[in-house]
């Protein structure tokens, strides 16, 4: 009997499962955008339903590969328009056959106005729908970021390829902030606030022109190229990059070279009554590329050379550094080098609720620099 | 008592299956849950809380010790006569098919949140339901042998859970001790719900072969779970941060989303599909528990008879576990079998203890 | 010849009740006339019974007949060492003196030179003999009867194992012959414990099953329950031991073998010495083993006789193998049909392209294409050698390109499903290839259904499944589940021979040893 009993529960489960495949798509039905940018909404196309005036609408264009065989074009440009990034998605079905997968987006750019009204409203999109990935890249474009998807691409098979090789890449080489869904999301917590990457469009071409800083989730600032080396060198983010040098000595021929170096940086926070002092010491450790040096003047013959080179180095990135500092404690107030979380995991109760309000400009932060040259290459 | 074939399961198969019955889908939201209640101390009220099973394991192992060979059934129909003792073990039947209706419905929602988004959730619980009904019908050594591959399984994907740990931050855990003994104090309060599963250990009691290893074993297992729970609450407070942590609501998940790793383009996946196996064991151990100790209540062969209470509970956590509306309510839902698990888990073996005590001394005294 | 049970006498002899023609188990009369004359009817129906009357020399000459079935006995020793004797060199008289009574005992002990004699004296067990092969001697006034073992006539002479070949290794298999098989197996165990029983089964086919154990080493339960078993089969015939072994496995509803079979003795002697019992049955040359663990069907012999490096490489090959078989075409299903979004992105470019020429969903074509293969296959066993692989390429490479072209399936359904058809041949026994190539169907069907859902869920059932089934009673899954550690050694992965030094516990045994130094291998 209970073989038989088995037999039936065997049945009416093939009768009700097998009875539809709810959630089958035909792979070569669906579009991947690989791609995606947000905008304030344009002039132009609205959406389905018509919203009273006060919201400010966005645009969502996203890049997405052509599977079909003897297309023009490898790919193609969709954008609609909605009250945010969901509704938007939700006006595909109306000029896009198949099915949509967000799932497969690796980067997203982020218009500078739209990121100026904050973030996290189009951040919800991607975080509740349970199929995204958390290790979207994001960025902020200097103007419309759907400009940056238009520009046309010659080198890769779409914008979409180009940007995930562009910002994944990005801090490994050089002094490039990149940021992720996951460290957007973490960078939320008090005390801490996002940094991201800044593009722009160039002679045709799209490039990094710095950092966007944010507090919490609106942009307030920019921070140029050079700039940013500091900030990430303050931030503790760690980059392998070119830095510059020039000695000025022997009898004001100035040698310059520059030397790739790898950041480090350790912080300590010292509570004194009602003031808090911050010690940052960073430390760099690099190789030397290359010196423009007088002829005769060898490494092994003049050993002060190496630390010649340091000691210059070192003054002048903690010079930089205490400019940036001054300039992010007066102008920005916003703590985008993640140090108050020191201050945090020692004083969380009384600190927590003023963190983000007037804390930082009141802190004194106090920076030291260390290079230590580890290599000089083959030549002497 | 043996159960078909003579079956019985040996003491390191207990650890198994007391670990797989109490770690579960549990593992997802635990983190979330505590440290609403005890901020970054969370980790702490959990490893505390691991004093709550201890106490259940003795006392279900001395009031074991004193009468070894009945099952759970008959011990209660012996010590509170008939009528009182069968309510009480309806009453243990009822918790069961509660507790696992919440767990089948939290692991549907889950899988059709993440795997299937169109799938009806009645088709996922009806696998679900048929995939415990299959199994636990195989009665206890097979069940034995099964939680014993599978945590070596568990164990595999649990080393995945560990590889977002690189991505923390050690300072969203200081300072140490701040919720105060207020905070830790109610965090053990809501910490020991999340080590039910201990109970089964009342049924299972006489099916053991070596009867004189259960404490130790008990132990081991409770050490496991501990070991688990603690890893998980300590790597996601790294991760996420105490307030980044209230925004999501199955952190476990999101843990395997922000991992990048070159073939695999997405973690949770491969996560998801061992999920079965981590999700099915608590409803497998605790099915076949209820129907064992409904069969020893009427008195009937295990051998033929199993299918039928195992069918009737299955078809009840089936209807059961569709009427919440929502995954929120079942969240809710949640604490009551919380306190049901104080309950059966800690009321009941103390109960039963006083009245074998008082049992002894009546036998005694007629003697 | 059956097992002798201490009912023997009360229960019937399945062979001989409920036959429509039973042969009266009478006792022979002396004269030979009469014996003759009853067993015409039975003679008379088989036109290969050969009938040679003869004299044994004396005054009068002792009248004599051999019966013998054509082709099956040895004709040498029957001319030479049987009916020469009798002939010339036996005298009547001399065999008188002796005793009248006691003819046909100074005969077997005095003339005859043949090994094998046994005596007779009913009918039943008469034409029995006659039919199955033996020589028989009957006498003029004699009531018993002699018969002679003396089997020969034409058979397969030992060869490679077709199925099992090894680099490394004895190129010896087994053949039809029970006893040569028996005595392959006992040319390389030569232990004097090494039991071997004989019984018959099948009523018309009295087919000769041997059961080989190891006396001191195998469990008794185990033995007793095996000969059970076999005890319990009643039916007409056995043509091969595939009958004997559905008949015994512990459950044939379920698609995991539960015999494992071997075709080569050094296998099966290796089998004995880890406690198991081998069955062997007359005119099959496979043997087989009984209780059966999983491991075993990934193992092969050649993982014995090369160093442990290697053999662990190749076994967890085997192992990945036997999980690409099954699962590789239900993970492309899922994954192209339901999330899409584990596949890399730029193979998913790719992918979506080619699905855009086919125009049926993924598990059509991937069905269309599986059952194409294995017709291929099952086209192949049949076909004659010579065109056999002509025909396995042409077919493998034209119908892949066929299909490609008509728009029937996209290249990367042919690779899947080649890969899995090549992984399921990697796997060295021929029983777990047979339910690899079922099993992935199903999880197919699931697969379509419900995604890596069903993937999950597929492969929970066959994991609940396994490690219920039961091997004569001891666990199909050890020692995976339940996990017996000191078993790892030898599951997976080999360690060092030198380490080998207990027998597996999962199968029951009583003498755990397998090295010297009381079980702690080698002295350094």
């Amino acid at each position: 009997m209970p073989k038989r009993i088995l037999l039936a529960l065997i049945m009416v489960m093939q009768a009700v499962t097998l009875s539809g495949c709810w959630d089958y798509r035909d792979i070569n039905t669906v579009a991947f955008p690989q791609l995606g940018a947000y905008d304030l909404h344009e002039d132009g196309e609205t959406s389905v339903n018509s919203l009273s005036q006060d919201i400010q609408l966005i645009d969502l264009t996203v890049v997405i590969p052509n599977i079909a065989e003897n297309v023009e074009s490898k790919f193609k440009i969709d954008k609609t328009t909605g009250i945010l990034i969901g509704n938007a998605r939700g006006q595909k079905p109306y000029q896009l056959p198949g099915g949509y997968t967000p799932g497969v987006a690796s980067s997203i750019i982020i218009g500078e106005d739209l990121a100026a009204t904050g973030i996290n409203k189009l951040n919800e999109a991607l975080t509740r729908g349970a199929l995204n990935p958390h290790t979207l890249n994001y960025a902020i474009s200097e103007g419309r970021a759907e400009k940056i998807l238009r520009v046309p691409v010659k080198d890769y098979p779409s914008m979409g390829v180009y940007m995930r090789l562009l910002l994944r890449s990005a801090d490994k080489r050089a002094f490039i902030a990149t940021t992720t869904l996951h460290q957007f999301e973490v960078d939320q917590n008090p005390g801490k606030n996002p940094i991201m990457p800044l593009l722009t469009i160039k002679n045709d071409k799209v490039k990094f022109s710095g950092t966007a800083i944010l507090k919490k989730d609106k942009m307030i600032g920019r921070a140029d190229l050079e700039e940013t080396q500091y900030l990430l060198m303050l931030r503790g983010i760690k980059c392998t990059a070119s830095l510059p040098f020039v000695l000025n000595n022997y009898d004001n021929l100035s040698e310059y070279g520059s030397v790739n170096v790898v950041n480090k940086r350790k912080v300590k926070v010292e509570h004194d009554g009602d003031k808090f002092i911050f010690n940052i010491s960073i430390m760099l450790e690099g190789e030397l590329t290359e010196i423009d040096r007088p002829e005769g003047i060898l490494f092994t013959e003049n050993e002060e050379l190496i630390h010649d080179i340091e000691a210059q180095i070192s003054s002048d990135v903690t010079d930089k550094c205490k400019r940036f500092l001054k300039k992010m404690q007066g102008e920005y107030k916003v703590d985008c080098i993640d140090i108050s979380k020191y201050a945090l995991a020692k004083w969380r109760k009384e600190l927590e609720p003023r963190i983000d309000e007037d804390f930082i400009e009141n802190v004194v932060i106090n920076v030291n620099v260390t290079m230590k040259m580890k290599d000089i290459g083959e030549e002497n | 008592m043996k159960d078909r074939n003579g079956s019985t399961i040996t003491s390191k198969q207990l650890i198994f299956i007391i670990v797989g019955s109490q770690v579960g889908i549990r593992l997802m939201y635990m983190p979330r849950v505590l440290t609403a209640i005890a901020r970054q101390d969370a980790w702490i009220a959990v490893l505390i809380a691991s004093i709550v099973p201890i106490i259940s394991l003795f006392l279900i192992d001395r009031l074991g010790k004193r009468l070894p060979e009945m099952g759970f059934a008959q011990m209660s129909q012996e010590l509170f006569g008939k009528f009182l003792g069968s309510i009480l073990i309806i009453v243990f039947i009822g918790y069961v098919i509660g507790y696992m209706s919440i767990i089948m419905r939290f692991f549907s929602e889950v899988t059709k949140l993440y795997l299937l988004p169109k799938t009806p959730l009645a088709v996922i619980l009806l696998m679900y339901v048929f995939l415990v009904v299959y199994v636990a019908n195989k009665g206890a050594r097979v069940i034995g042998r099964l939680n014993d591959l599978l945590f070596y399984l568990i164990l595999v994907t649990f080393l995945l859970l560990i590889i977002p740990a690189g991505q923390g931050d050690y300072t969203y855990l200081l300072p140490i001790g701040e919720a105060g003994l207020g905070g830790i104090a109610r965090g053990f309060v809501t910490a020991g719900y999340y080590y039910a599963g201990i109970e089964v250990l009342l049924v299972y009691y006489s099916l053991v072969n070596k009867k004189d290893e259960i404490f130790k074993a008990g132990l081991t297992a409770i050490a496991i779970t501990t070991a688990f729970y603690v890893s998980i609450v300590v790597i996601c407070e790294l991760v996420f941060g105490i307030s980044g942590l209230q925004k999501h609501l199955f952190p476990g998940f999101i843990l395997l989303k922000i991992v990048q790793i070159p073939i695999f383009e997405r973690l949770e996946f491969i996560f998801l599909f061992f999920w079965l196996g981590i999700g099915a064991r608590p409803a497998i151990n605790m099915c076949f528990a209820a129907s064992l100790a409904f069969t020893q209540l009427l008195k009937l062969d295990e051998k033929k008879y199993l299918i039928y209470p195992l069918i009737l509970i299955a078809v009840s956590i089936f209807i059961l576990a569709l009427l919440p509306s929502d995954i929120l309510v079942v969240f809710n839902l949640r604490t009551f079998s919380g306190y049901g698990f104080y309950l059966i888990g800690i009321i009941y073996p103390l109960l039963f203890l006083i009245m074998s005590i008082i049992h002894e001394e009546k036998v005694k005294q007629n003697a | 010849m059956r097992f002798k049970s201490k009912k023997a006498a009360a229960t019937t002899d399945p062979t001989q009740n409920q036959a429509k023609e039973t042969i009266p188990d009478t006792k022979l009369p002396a004269a030979l006339k009469e014996k003759m004359q009853m067993l015409k009817p039975y003679l008379q129906k088989g036109a290969d019974i050969i009938t040679r009357p003869f004299f044994i020399e004396g005054e009068p000459p002792l009248e004599a007949v051999s019966i013998h079935l054509n082709k099956i006995i040895n004709d040498e020793t029957l001319n030479q060492d049987i009916l020469r004797h009798l002939m010339f060199n036996c005298r009547r008289e001399s065999i008188l003196e002796r005793g009248a009574d006691n003819l046909v005992e100074t005969i077997y002990k005095t003339s005859i030179t043949a090994t094998q004699i046994s005596k007779l004296d009913t009918l039943a067990a008469l034409v029995h003999a006659i039919f199955d092969g033996l020589t028989v001697l009957m006498f003029d006034g004699v009531r018993e009867v002699l018969v002679v073992d003396i089997h020969g006539g034409e058979f397969r002479s030992i060869d490679v194992p077709p199925a099992e070949q090894t680099m490394r290794g004895s190129r010896e298999g087994f053949i039809e012959r029970l006893d040569i098989n028996i005595a392959l197996v006992r040319r390389r165990l030569k232990d004097p414990n090494l039991v071997v029983e004989k019984t018959i089964v099948g009523r018309r086919t009295r087919t000769q099953i041997g059961i080989l154990y190891i006396d001191d080493i195998a469990d008794p339960n185990i033995v007793t329950e095996v000969k059970k078993r076999i005890d319990k089969m009643d039916l007409d015939g056995i043509v091969a031991s595939g009958y004997v072994e559905q008949f015994i496995e512990d459950s044939p509803t379920s698609i995991f073998p539960q015999v494992f079979i071997t075709e080569r003795p050094d296998k099966m002697a290796a089998m004995l010495m880890e406690g198991r019992i081998g069955l062997i049955v007359d005119n099959t040359p496979l043997a087989f083993t009984v209780p059966a663990l999983f491991v075993q069907f990934i193992q092969a012999p050649e993982d014995y006789y090369e160093k442990t490096f290697f053999s662990n490489y190749i076994r967890i090959l085997r192992y990945i193998a036997l999980l690409i078989a099954i699962s590789l075409p239900a993970l492309y299903i899922a994954l192209l049909s339901y999330q899409p979004e584990l596949i890399p992105y730029d193979l998913l470019i790719s992918f979506s392209r080619a699905r855009t020429q086919v125009p049926f969903p993924v598990i059509i074509e991937a069905l269309i294409m599986e059952i194409i293969i294995q017709l291929v296959i099952e086209a192949g066993l049949r076909l004659p050698q010579q065109i056999g692989q002509t025909v396995g390429v042409v077919s493998g490479i034209i119908l892949g390109q066929a299909a490609i072209s008509a728009k029937l399936a996209s290249p990367i359904v042919i690779l899947i499903i080649s890969i899995s058809i090549i992984c399921t041949y990697a796997l060295p026994s021929a029983s777990m290839v047979l339910t690899t190539r079922l099993l992935r169907l199903p999880l197919m069907g699931l697969a379509a259904t419900f995604g890596l859902f069903g993937i999950a869920f597929g492969w929970f059932i066959v994991q609940a499944h396994l490690i219920g089934l039961e091997s004569v009673g001891v666990p199909y899954f050890a020692p995976l589940a339940p996990m017996r550690y000191p078993d790892l050694k030898d599951s997976i992965i080999r360690t060092y021979m030198r380490k080998m030094n207990q027998r597996p516990v999962s199968v029951p045994m009583q003498d755990r040893k397998r090295q010297g130094n009381d079980g702690k291998g080698q002295q350094e």
